[in-house]
Parts: structure tokens; sequence; C-alpha cells
């Protein structure tokens, strides 16, 4: 077992809380619900703020607030959120009081005008992004398909990856070093469509909050980021529905009360029709009349059961599946072959929450969890029959319990537990028939058991106006089967704001330490990425991070500005050995294939500026960011841009709304080329004149030519306002100025007789994925 | 509704005619190392022989290979450090010893190459091989055929293995009795505790395999090959064909050198370079590209007509 280290970092926590405890009793607590009027659905990150006394507070995931005032004071309440009317509410405090807010969309009252009369407190938007179903919807997006992960791509220190693809790389992190939990459970893969498409239903998504910096104590489990994805809860007071067709998908959502202001039920269906449109092939191939087969199909359903026992009491219960299949068939004469690939996630939450008094917040979840990823290879032919399959799969039991307390206006408090039983069985393989002397069947081998166990204290103190210390302090011990590995994780946040926090500033630090790692063929959180246990050898990755920065509002304007910097190290980093492709890591076990004790390095700077009201509305983000790799083996052992390294990386997003239904969006991105290796020279080889080879110099050692898109779209919204029914019509273009933009750059050396003579050459070639994307939905509500 | 599904259906097919535009242009690389490259191959069987030729650029220049030839090196062989001679060229950038040079296994070789552009390219001292100790090898064809519908053999060797850290290669070639020429068929292993837990490799239709699944014990090797016919290209480009009358199959001891240079030897193409990072191609050479490879082998010829 790996002994704690520096137990002295426990002294200044334990001083810290005891100052709290010492609070004396001159305030009163307001505390309750912000909910959306009409669905009665809770509000994620709404704004409360004391218009005297010049202090606020925002709603956590369940919509619940907490906020303190001096006592026999009169004050007013001011209640906001991005999209929705603001809501004064005149106070008199005199004993701790309970209230349930509605906040009306703005769109309900005026033609879409996006207002925030008290947009977020600077403090709390540093490190973090958060944006509602609603945000996510107006960007336009490839084919017409919203989607949370790449809505959070154009957020400041969050890089997308390759072309099109849902994947996200934090702050010089992996796709794997994220923590993506929806509903509080975890999701092991948000890849549809080969990545093209994240898990995400957008019509279920309330809100989605994305933290790089600063870290809650709550949270663990990940090096790089927290990807919080919130469900809808379902709407209260009325059934509510919307179909959605676009190019690719079809969408259905509904919601409504089951009971009306006590339970709810949201539902939403997503699913591809690209074996629809494939379907006169698959009845030409059955008739014999062609001998090739390809076929696609992807789902995703959400549900969520909220029933709430009481004013201060709630418990829901949300299921979500995604399962994609791709399936190849061939035939020659009197052989076949058909290949297979699927993989699906699928979880099971039960969630519950409760307000204790009036100054305890209490959250217990437990959830189910299952992401399966299989490949099949089979070949008939009038010898015989064989096949291989490769499979890999995560399976958590989970439970956690979280209580935040409020003990007094200077300081409050949280603290959890969680718990975890993993069970992993990555590259599981299986040769049958003729194929059996390809390898061992590892299919009846078990699995490795992981076992985690978190708990965690902090607390937040606010010694004066305007200055808050957050310090937390994490316990984590994994059990994996070979080791046990324990780890305290310190988490300092110090901030200071000033002109009624308008303006503030902060700096933070986090160590982070992560139990299991990614093994990806193309890091780009493909489905046969393989999800391996810490052990014994390749120990749980570890991380530190210090972050800074500043931030500026102007309310009337609705302006936001934020510049923030951070250095993060990472260590204990595995990948799989250089050079090897998909079909070669397919049916070997992956220790021998990895190269472990990899570390990482990244640094840089984040400029952000969101506008939030007016017409005109969107966000620009600029990164500034350097990200290396050293992984023993590799590059001669030195140092070497990490893939995705890109020094500048640019997004704007506009929205405007014109006359008679029309609203108008576009998203524009600049990023540096990403790092590729790429040969240096041709050599000849001894015995192969025919076969030239390359000569590769360092890992990474240049840059593919610079990456930039347009996107624009246009919708048409026609409404009923007397029964409620609306249809919309969205088009657009996904790279509207066709900017050829490299996806990757092949290479070929060859040696061929030209005029009696024999000549070798070499080739590049750069290779485009999308072009001039357009799109078309049609959605409809009633 | 019905005008409106009729233009949805026109946009949909609109939208997929301009999914996949795609356009490959020209990439211009300006990053070229130029060095000298050597490479060299020791075997008690074969001799030495090397080869000196410059690096060409990677892209973007087509490159006669009469002009990448190096014919002025001086080409200096060592054993066991000691100066055994200079090596003379023979045309095509091959140099080879004028002076009877017999390589011995267990004996270290060493090569500098000096050239006045370069200057001075040393390259890592290899040990030549013991060859392996083969016990007993054959073949029998097998009543299955292959996938291309081909006749199928099976080799088996019986080898003991050294207990120190060793690297095969294992090679066939089918001769016929009425042409020089030959063909060399894929080795494929039938044995599953070799391709799941050694890390074999295929490079240039044979098979490397480094011993860490049976490190000093005594194995049997169980090989498929596929016999194809001998075929003779002519000048005119046209070819002929002959039947495979004899298989010689090779086992051979390489050096751990060869080995990373034939397992680096496989870098990743079309789509999956947009993921995967080609692995430098081994080399132990100082100053320069190329390859000092050492081998020894055992070689058993059966006749299969």
């Amino acid at each position: 077992m790996q002994k704690l280290r520096h137990p002295h970092f426990l002294l200044p926590f334990l001083l810290i809380f005891s100052f709290g405890l010492f609070a004396q009793k001159t305030r009163v607590n307001l505390s309750g619900y912000i909910k959306e009027q009409g669905s009665k659905e809770p509000l994620v990150g709404a704004n409360m703020w004391l218009q005297k006394q010049q202090t606020g507070s925002s709603t956590n995931t369940d919509g619940y607030f907490i906020i303190s005032a001096p006592l026999q004071q009169k004050d007013t309440l001011i209640v906001s959120f991005v999209g929705y009317q603001s809501l004064k509410v005149p106070l008199s405090m005199q004993r701790d009081t309970l209230l349930n807010l509605v906040l009306s969309s703005s769109a309900v009252l005026q033609e879409v005008t996006i207002v925030a009369d008290a947009p977020a407190l600077a403090r709390e938007q540093f490190g973090s992004t958060t944006l509602s179903g609603q945000q996510i919807e107006s960007i336009p997006a490839l084919l017409g398909e919203s989607d949370v992960m790449r809505a959070l791509q154009l957020t400041p220190g969050v890089q997308g990856g390759a072309e099109g693809s849902t994947g996200l790389f934090v702050r010089g992190g992996t796709p794997g070093q994220n923590l993506i939990l929806l509903d509080g459970t975890t999701i092991y893969n948000t890849a549809h469509l080969f990545g093209f498409l994240s898990a995400f239903n957008p019509d279920a998504v309330k809100s989605v909050n994305l933290i790089r910096d600063g870290f809650p104590a709550r949270y663990a489990g990940r090096l790089s980021s927290v990807v919080d994805v919130t469900m809808k809860d379902g709407n209260q007071e009325k059934h509510r529905k919307e179909l959605s067709i676009g190019i690719i998908s079809s969408r259905f959502f509904a919601e409504g009360p089951l009971k009306k202001q006590k339970t709810s039920y949201m539902a939403a269906v997503r699913t591809s029709y690209l074996s629809l449109i494939a379907l006169p092939a698959a009845i030409q191939y059955r008739s014999g009349k062609r001998d090739e087969l390809n076929s696609y199909w992807m789902y995703d359903v959400n549900l969520k059961l909220t029933h709430e026992i009481s004013e201060r009491e709630k418990i829901s219960l949300s299921f979500f599946n995604g399962y994609d299949t791709w399936a190849v068939r061939q035939r020659a004469s009197e052989d076949s072959y058909d290949f297979g690939l699927d993989w699906g996630n699928a979880t099971l939450a039960l969630r519950h929450t409760k307000a204790l008094g009036k100054s305890l917040f209490l959250q217990n979840v437990v959830n189910y969890n299952y992401y399966n990823y299989r490949l099949i290879n089979r070949f008939n032919s009038s010898d015989g029959k064989s096949s291989f399959i490769n499979a890999s799969s995560v399976r958590d039991f989970a439970g956690r319990s979280d209580l935040n307390w409020h003990v007094s206006p200077a300081f409050s408090f949280n603290a959890g537990i969680d718990l975890n039983n993993q069970y992993l069985r990555p590259g599981r393989t299986n040769y049958s028939g003729e194929s059996q002397f390809l390898g061992a069947d590892s299919t009846t081998q078990r699995g490795t058991q992981l076992n985690n166990l978190g708990a965690y204290l902090s607390q937040q103190f606010r010694p004066f106006k305007g200055l808050m210390l957050e310090t937390g302090l994490r316990f984590n011990q994994y059990f994996t089967q070979e080791k046990q590995y324990s780890y305290l994780e310190p988490r300092l946040k110090l901030n200071y704001s000033w002109r009624s926090s308008q303006e503030a500033v902060q700096l933070s630090f986090s160590r982070m330490s992560q139990p299991i790692h990614l093994l990806s063929t193309n890091g780009a959180g493909l489905p046969n990425d393989v999800w391996i246990p810490a052990t014994a050898q390749f120990g749980p990755e570890q991380s530190w991070q210090v972050g800074g920065g500043y931030r500026w509002q102007h309310r009337r304007l609705g302006l936001e500005l934020g510049l923030e910097g951070y250095y993060k190290e990472m260590r204990n980093l595995i990948d799989y050995r250089q050079g090897l492709d998909y079909f070669e890591v397919s049916g070997q076990p992956w220790q021998n294939l990895v190269n472990g004790e990899g570390r990482g390095r990244s640094y840089g700077a984040e400029f952000s500026v969101n506008k939030t009201k007016g017409k005109l509305t969107g966000s620009l983000s600029y990164t500034w960011s350097k990200t290396d790799r050293q992984t023993p083996g590799v590059n001669q052992n030195q140092w070497y841009p990490f893939r995705y390294d890109r020094r500048h990386d640019f997004a704007l997003t506009a929205q405007y709304p014109l006359n008679n239904g029309w609203k108008i969006a576009g998203t524009f991105e600049y990023q540096t080329g990403a790092a590729v290796t790429l040969p240096v020279a041709i050599q000849l080889t001894l015995n192969e004149s025919l076969v030239p080879r390359f000569v590769f110099g360092g890992r990474n050692n240049r840059r593919m030519p610079d990456y930039h898109r347009l996107d624009i779209g246009l919708s048409h919204t026609t409404e009923n306002k007397r029964s409620g029914e609306a249809q919309t019509w969205s088009f657009g273009m996904y790279n509207a100025y066709g900017r050829l933009n490299p996806y990757y750059v092949d290479y070929t050396a060859f040696s061929y007789n030209q005029d009696g003579r024999r000549v070798i050459e070499g080739n590049f070639g750069q290779r485009t994925l999308f072009r001039f994307v357009p799109y078309l939905t049609w959605a409809k509500k009633f | 509704m019905k005008n409106n599904l009729s233009v949805l259906g026109l946009l949909l097919f609109w939208g997929f005619a301009f999914f996949s535009c795609d356009k490959d242009y020209k990439y211009t690389f300006d990053g070229f190392e130029p060095k000298m490259t050597v490479n060299a191959e020791i075997s008690p069987q074969e001799g030495l022989v090397v080869q000196v030729s410059h690096a060409s650029p990677p892209s973007g220049k087509l490159v006669p290979i009469e002009q990448l030839w190096i014919t002025d090196a001086k080409v200096e062989v060592f054993e066991e450090d000691q100066l055994l001679g200079s090596l003379s060229y023979q045309g095509q950038g091959l140099y080879k010893p004028s002076f009877g040079l017999q390589p011995k296994p267990g004996l270290s070789y060493r090569l500098e190459v000096r050239q006045k552009t370069y200057g001075l390219v040393k390259s890592a001292s290899v040990s030549v091989p013991l060859a392996p100790k083969v016990e007993n090898a054959h073949i029998a064809l097998l009543d299955r055929k292959s996938i291309n519908n081909l006749p199928l053999y099976a080799i088996r060797f019986t080898l003991e293995d050294e207990k120190v850290v060793n690297f095969y290669k294992v090679q066939a070639i089918g001769r016929s009795r009425l042409t020089a020429a030959i063909v060399q068929p894929f080795v494929e292993l039938h044995d599953d505790k070799f391709s799941e837990l050694c890390e074999a490799i295929n490079a240039r239709q044979s098979l490397y395999l480094k011993d860490v699944c049976f490190n000093g014990q005594k194995v049997l090797f169980d090989f498929e090959i596929e016999i194809r016919d001998v075929t003779l290209v002519k000048e005119s480009g046209d070819f002929e064909r002959f039947p495979t009358d004899f298989i010689e199959t090779r086992l051979y001891s390489v050096t751990e050198d060869y080995f990373l240079y034939q397992r680096t030897g496989n870098i990743p193409e079309d789509f999956s370079l947009a993921f995967s990072d080609p692995e430098p191609l081994h080399s132990n050479i100082q100053g320069g590209y190329g390859i000092f490879k050492a081998f020894n082998y055992a070689k058993y010829v059966f006749a299969i007509r």
C-alpha cells in the first residue's frame, strides 16, 4: 500500500474549519428553489443578488440556493437567468425563510431577446462554463445536429481534436481525462456515429457545466475536467411534445406531469435512419443482386421520473441507453464475410435531494452503468466457418452522498463520501473455426475489480466582504487487484471581488488522480478505446494544476470578460506504443502494447467575452496554450508536442433575431494546425530497392495547415400563441466558405521505372473531411 | 405539409450529395534533413555487403536512383574493434570486401564510412548471432486450401532456444527447376501462444519473433505457407509462370537492431494516419540513416513436386 505523504496538509484545513464553527447568528438564511414558470423545471445556475447587501449566490444542479442577509434589514432580491425575465422580490429579513421562485422565459413575453439583469457572479465563473440546453441548440451545428460536446469545444481552454469529432481536449488533457457525468452517473464513451455526434440528446439536456480549473473537492477520478450534464426533470404543469427531423437523425421529446406539481416524466428518443436510406441496398443484397452491404444504426433513449416528496425533498430516477451498430457484409460466390462493430452505454441513477432545515442540503445518488464495445468478424466459406470477436466493457455500481451546510454568511461547509465498484474487462478476444490459430480465447478470463473509496471536506470562508477562501481536502483510496493506492488531494481557491462582485481575481490549486486509463488508438474518443484499470506496473494517473485570473462584468450591457492562466503537470500517463493502429491492438494483451510512466505539461492563457443582453448575443474565446508530452521509449525520451497542442485557438459565436420569427446564428473557429509526425527524408533499403522507406524526425515535428471554418444557420419559427404550438425550420451551412481543412496528411514513398530509369518519389497529400456541408432540420412543438 | 416534405426530401438529397466532398491537394514539405544512408548486412552465409547512398527529400522531387548511390565513400570494417580493411565499390552503391572476410558467430563487427560531403558516419557494433538450434524440420501438405484456394503447407521446426533474449526470423522461398526466379510466400504462425504472447510481426513476407514467450525452452514452431507459382518477369514486361518445385525454409537468428528495424518499418496508412503516429524507423547508424543488420540461419529444402 502506498503511504500518504505530507499529512501536514491537513493542518490549515482543520484551522479554517474551526473558524467557521465560532460564527455568531446575526443573519438569516434565505433558501429555496428557482424554477421555470409553466414547466416548474428547476433552473441550474440561476443567479441571486441582494441589492442593498451587494452579495449574491447561484442555484446548484437541483435549482437550490442559500443566501444570507443581516437580521432585521430590508432588501431586494434580484433573481435572473440567461433567457429569462429577471425577478425582483422585496424582503424583510425577520427569520430564516424558504423561497420557491419562478422565472418566465423571455421568449414568452417578447421576441427572442435574451436578457440577464444580474449575470452570474464573476467569482463563480472562474475555470468553468455553464451552458443551458437553449444555448446549445442556438449554435449552428454540423448537419444540423446540435451537440453538447461540440458547444463546449467553443469555450476557452477546450479543443475539439479531429474535425467534426465530439472529443474534448481540456487544457492539454485527453478525452479519457474528462469526468463526464449524466445526472451524476459516469458516461464512459460519449461517441455516436464514430464521434461525430455525442451521446447527449440536446432535447433532454437542461444544462451542462464544464469545470477545467479550481475543481471542487466533490469531484474526483479524472485529471483534466468535469463535464456535468443535467437532464431535464420534466414539466410539472402540462404535457408537451416535440418532434425534430434532421438529415442524420430524428428526435422525439415528451414531458409532462404524472401528478400535477408532484410527479413529472421526461422522455427523449433519438434515432438515425442511415440504414433506412440503405434499405434498397439491403433488399438487393438479400436477393443476391449485390455483393456488399453497409448499414449503420444508432439510437439513444433518455427517461427521467421526478417526484417531489415535499417542498424540500425530491427523488428522481434517470435512465439512459445509447447504442450504435455498424455492419459490413460482403459475399463472393459461396464465401461471405460479415464485419460488425457495436457499442453502447446504459445508465440508471436514483437521486434523492433534501433541504434540511434552512441551511443544509443533502444529496444522495446511487447509480449503475455499463459500457460495452464489441467487434465481430465472421467468415463463412465452403471449408467452414471462422470468427474473431474483440470486446471490452466497464461496469460500475456507485453511490455517493454530499452535504452542503451553510453554517453562517462567512462560512459554508461541504462534505461527502463516495464508493464505486468497477468491473473492467478490457480486450476480450475469441477466435473460432479456421481462425483459432490466430490467438487464445480470453473471453472466459475474469475481468478486473477496482474499488474506489473517496471522502472529502471543503469549506468556503469569507472573513470580510469580497474575500473568499475555499479549501478542500479529498482522500481517495483505490483498491486495485494488485495494489492499493492512497492519495490526499488538496483543492484551494482564493478569490477577491470588488465593485459589487463585478470584478474579481482568483488563484486556485488542484491535485487530481485517476484510477483508470483510457487506451486510444485515435485520441478521438472512438468506440474501440479501451478502459483499463491501474495496476502495480501502471499506477493511477496524477496531476496538479495552478490557475489564476481576472473577470469583469458590465451588468447593464450584459457583458462578461475573463482572462485566466494555468499551469498543469500530469504523470503516470500511458499510451499505446507508437506505430500501432487499430487492427494491431485488437486481440493483443494491452500490457504488451503500452508505454507507461508518461508525463505531460500544459500551460496557457484564456481570454473570453460573453454578451448575454440585447438583440445581438454571443461569445468570443481565445486560448494561447502549449502542451507537451514525454513518454519513455518515444522520441528518444525527449519532450514533444502533444498531437492537439495548438498555440492559438479562437472561437466566435453570435446569434441575432431578425423580424417575423427569423433568427440568424454564426460560429467562426480558428486553430493553429495540429502537430503531426512527418518524414524528414527518404532512404533506400538494402535488397529492397523497390521499397524506399521514410525517415521520421521527432514525434509531432511538423504542423498541419491552420484550421478555420465558418458555420452559419438561419431559423424560422412560427408560433401559435394560443395553443403554444410552434414550428421551426432551420437550415444552414457547416464550413460555409468551403475551407479545405486538413483532417490528416498522408504520405507515400515509391519507386518505379520512368524512361528506362528507376526513380523514387515521395508524395504528401492532405485529406479533407468536410467541405460545404448544408443542413436542414424541422421541429415541431405541440 | 406535403409540399414541405418534398422540399425536405430534395434538401436531404442535396445534403448527402455534399456530405463527403473531399479534395486532395499537394502538400509542400520543406523539412528535408539530408544525411548519408548506410545499409549493411553481415552473416556467415552471405558475408558482408554495405550499401551507401544519399537520402532524398521526402516529397516533391522525383529522384533517379543512380543519382543516390554514393560511389566515393571509404568504407572500413572492424572485427572486435580491430580494423580488417576497406571495402571496394561494386556499383549500385554497394561495397564488398575484396579481402577474405568470413564473419564468425559471436564476434562483433562495426563499420566506419567516410565521405567528403557528410564526413564520418559510424555504425553500432553488432554481434553475429549463433545459428538457431533446430532439431528437425518437417513440411506437410494440408488437406485444406488457402483463402486464395491455393495449396497450403504446414512447416514445423523444433527449436531449442538459448536462455538469453533471442530474435528470430522465418522465411520461405519457392523455387522452380525451370527458372532462377523465386517466389516468397507469406509465412503465418499456426500457434496461438506465439501470436498472443510473443511480439510477432509480419514484414516483407517474413515473420519476426522475439523469444519473450519461450525463452530458454524447447519449442515447436508451426507455420503455414500458401504455395504460388514462381513468376518470371521478362524485360518486355510480360511474365511467365512456373510451378514451384522446392520450398526452402529458413529460420534465422537476427540481432535486436534487425528486429526493431523491421518492427518500426510498419507505418500507419490512410485513415489511420488521422489518429496514429508512425514510429521512427530504427537505426543503429550514428550521424546518418540506415541499419547494420547481422544474422545467421539454418535452412531446409523440401521437394514438393
